[in-house]
């Protein structure tokens, strides 16, 4: 058989191959059929000892098929283990979901505290103002009216004070959380993304 | 031999003569086949297999206005071949034992399938 024959009939009898694999498959009994005539034997003699192409091929299918089918099997069976362990890991999940999501809110507490004391501070402040002469003429400009509104109006000063106060600490907090915040996030998604780089 | 045995140790004597030199697949199977027998159809699926596990890399050369496929071992091919070396010497202490207790038997029953 001449070497031309031999990888026709190998090239006919791996059909089923994907092209390239047949293509691999055939190109290395090319080159071994090319560097046995190197070494001295004839054309015939080379394709001879190779032996006969159709038992190459059910070698090369036989070493093929199994694999097919296990890893099928093998999704499958993942697949399946997927859904009957969803109350094991759907539990987990959602349990690591709310543990994030109390994170981020455990997050963002300082800031509304601070938003919500800048706020009422301020409130206070503007009231203490406003309230200033119904206080007056309510305690008498004379008995004692006087002070009395002067006591509120440096209250008031103190609140708005505190307000300002709150109010740094809201804007300088804020920022952090929100920084914060993002880098979690991003922590988070380069986890996941990691795991499923590392399954894949 | 035992086929399963058989094709671990061709697999790790495939990859010792790639030790020091890159080769190609003819001259593996003649570097091979006096240890262990070797035939072109069984080269190939453990080629296959040791360049899926990465103990093996493989480049194309131009050999006489042709192309000639050669491998070569990577690290890990190394490390594989050293690993072998410390699981068997399990099996050596194993062999020497049972030499050295039924020394005298191998005649009669280490031969006996293969007598007609």
């Amino acid at each position: 058989m001449t070497k031309q024959n031999f990888l026709n009939e190998l090239a006919a009898a791996l059909h089923q191959l994907p092209r390239e694999e047949r293509y691999r498959t055939l190109s290395y009994y090319d080159e071994l059929i090319d560097d046995r005539m190197e070494d001295g034997q004839s054309e015939e003699e080379a394709v001879d000892s190779l032996g006969d192409p159709e038992l190459i091929a059910r070698e090369i299918l036989g070493e093929e098929t199994p694999q097919a089918p296990v890893s099928t099997g093998r999704k499958a069976w993942i697949i399946a283990l997927l859904i009957l362990g969803f109350p094991l890991w759907g539990a987990l999940l959602i349990a690591g979901v709310a543990v994030l999501l109390s994170v981020y809110i455990c997050l963002f507490v300082p800031v509304i505290v601070l938003g919500a004391l800048a706020i009422g501070f301020l409130l206070a402040a503007i009231l203490g103002v406003v309230g200033l002469p119904f206080l007056i003429l309510d305690v008498g400009v004379l008995a004692g009216g006087l002070p009395a509104g002067l006591f509120q109006l440096g209250l008031s000063i103190a609140l708005l004070g505190l307000s300002v106060l709150c109010a740094l600490g809201f804007y300088f907090t804020g920022k952090a959380t929100v920084n914060a915040g993002r880098s979690l996030w991003r922590w988070f998604r380069r986890s996941v993304t990691r795991q499923r780089r590392v399954t894949a | 031999m035992d086929a399963q045995l058989k094709k671990g140790l061709l697999e790790v004597c495939v990859l010792t003569a790639l030790r020091g030199k890159d080769s190609y697949g003819y001259q593996i199977i003649k570097d091979v086949s006096p240890i262990v027998e070797i035939s072109e159809s069984t080269l190939y699926p453990i080629l296959k297999r040791l360049e899926a596990a990465g103990f093996v890399t493989t480049y194309s050369l131009e050999h006489n206005s042709r192309l000639r496929k050669y491998y070569r071992l990577t690290p890990a091919g190394q490390e594989r071949i050293r690993t072998f070396l410390v699981e068997w010497q399990d099996v050596m202490r194993a062999y020497r034992y049972i030499a050295s207790q039924g020394a005298g038997d191998i005649s009669q029953t280490g031969r006996k399938d293969e007598t007609p």
